[in-house]
């Protein structure tokens, strides 16, 4: 699951400009992920300059 | 807000309020919508323009103008440096008060300016867009009807692309940017700095642009596969500790600076798109102020000559948007996005070879009217070795 760090974001828009599934939405003040859509292609989390995005690995039983 | 207008505006950047005010000026009723709680807050960029890109504007206010630029440094790998010194290169501008203004004058000019509210999705029942959704911060969504729509919503370019533009950036051609406001140093306050290399910037640059003799917008951009998450920031830590040690930083900020992506990203039946939506940028310098003002002067003329009736079919749009902009400035779109493909092939040793040629070719010569062309060719004269990159730029 992709997993928002919002302290660390600076809302600039970036990722949503590369998400291809067109998950990322940048409302106000604060990115969100729907995250049905998202395919954990990581491109967002391998681009954000300040590494607010990351992977959390938790597998579901 | 209304619910009918004849033309809506997303994004209240310099390209949606120059947009805005070409409309409400021919005499139409637009809404120009913006996200945040005013335009050019809060905001990402170095804000620095060249005289030719806010020439258009019938006026530049002193209170826009933080530092005037007429020198330009560029520092290699190995730290050899050259300046060339250029009359009235550009300005570092204050771009929130910039912004504000441009915002300003289309609603004196009579745009209803809604801010605190997000343009959605689009609807389009037929061949044409009929309205859009606005999402209020209450939670609230109310569709407004217009006849033409543009998309000036900057990088993200949601609505475009909802919309079915293709306008998706990659994220191995575009520039991973971040920034600080740094205070408490000592700096030429009319000079602004390139620092190039691989080590430094892989696929970009470091800048250095003065905003007072003690402060200045110090912020890398970087490009490549091999990037990583939170790159940009350490790359830039690591750059002032190196050079700037004793500064204080203030505001952070970060962003993606995008490339230009071709010509089918301008239009797409009655939404036109402007700015950083549209990719119209200098994707060699990463420079889109000029080019969010030039794209938004043509669609904001382009949409008043189709409300008015003057342009029935909306396939003719193209001629006046984007044909008018690409008129004035497809080739330098093309030239620079060609540049940059080469500039990202070079190695450490190419840019410390370039920065000698350069130092001997401006000795004693200003750069006034120089041409990126009349460049390239001394370069290649004096080191055919760089003639392996010409097949990038041509
Ligand atoms: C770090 C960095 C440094 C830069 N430095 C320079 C520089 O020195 N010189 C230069 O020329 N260029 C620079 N640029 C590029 C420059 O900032 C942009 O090209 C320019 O701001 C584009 O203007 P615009 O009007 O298209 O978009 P923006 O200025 O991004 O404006 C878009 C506006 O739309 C609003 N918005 C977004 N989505 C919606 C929505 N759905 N509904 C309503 N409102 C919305 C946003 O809040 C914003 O106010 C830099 C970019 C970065 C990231
Ligand atoms: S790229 Fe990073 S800082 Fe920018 S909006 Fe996305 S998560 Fe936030
Ligand atoms: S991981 Fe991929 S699909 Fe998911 S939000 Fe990021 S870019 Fe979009």
């Amino acid at each position: 699951m992709l997993v928002i760090n919002q302290e660390t974001c600076l809302e600039c828009g970036g990722c949503v400009a590369l998400c291809p599934e067109e998950a990322l939405f940048l409302s106000f003040n604060r990115l969100e992920c729907n995250q049905d859509v998202c395919t954990m292609c990581l491109i967002c989390i391998s681009f954000c300059p300040v590494g607010a995005l990351g992977e959390n690995h938790a597998v579901a039983i | 807000m209304r619910s009918q207008y004849d033309a809506v505006v997303i994004g209240a950047g310099p390209a949606g309020s120059t947009a805005a005010y070409e409309i409400a000026s021919a005499g139409f009723s637009v809404l120009l919508l913006e996200k945040h709680s005013r335009p050019g807050f809060p905001l990402s960029c170095a804000e620095a323009v060249s005289i030719g890109a806010v020439a258009s504007l019938p006026e530049m206010r002193e209170e826009w103008i933080s530092t005037r630029i007429k020198r330009a440094c560029l520092v290699g790998p190995n730290q050899c440096r050259i300046t060339v010194n250029r009359k009235n290169a550009g300005y570092i501008l204050d771009r929130p008060r910039f912004d504000f203004a441009l915002a300003e004058r289309a609603r004196a000019a009579g745009a209803d300016l809604v801010c605190n509210a997000i343009g959605r999705d689009l609807t389009r029942p037929d061949r044409l867009f009929a309205s859009v959704d606005v999402l209020l911060e209450s939670g609230e969504t109310v569709p407004v009807e217009a006849k033409v729509f543009i998309a000036a919503d900057g990088v993200e370019s949601q609505i475009a692309r909802t919309a079915g533009m293709t306008n998706l950036c990659n994220r191995d051609e575009v520039f991973a940017a971040a920034q600080y406001r740094v205070e408490e140093i000592d700096i030429e306050s009319d000079v602004m700095t390139f620092y190039v290399g691989r080590k430094i910037a892989p696929g970009g640059y470091v800048w250095v642009f003065p905003k007072s003799d003690r402060s200045a917008n110090i912020g890398i951009g970087i490009t490549g596969k091999t990037l990583r998450g939170g790159d940009a920031v350490r790359m830039l830590n690591r750059f002032l500790r190196t050079w700037y040690p004793g500064g204080k930083i203030g505001s952070r900020s970060c962003g993606l600076v995008p490339t230009f992506q071709g010509t089918g990203t301008f239009r797409l039946h009655n939404i036109l798109a402007v700015g950083d939506a549209a990719r119209a940028i200098d994707s060699f310098s990463g420079a889109g102020i000029g080019h969010a003002l030039s794209s938004g002067k043509h669609a904001g003329r382009a949409a008043a000559a189709y409300i008015s009736g003057e342009i029935t079919d909306i396939g003719e749009l193209d001629s006046l948007y984007p044909g008018r902009y690409f008129d004035e400035r497809l080739e330098e779109l093309k030239l620079y996005a060609r540049l940059r493909r080469a500039y990202l092939r070079f190695t450490d040793g190419d840019f410390n070879d370039i920065v000698y040629i350069l130092r001997d070719y401006f000795d004693g010569r200003s750069a006034d009217n120089i041409h990126v062309g009349t460049l390239i060719v001394h370069l290649i004269k004096t080191r055919p070795r760089l003639l392996k990159f010409i097949r990038y730029v041509l």
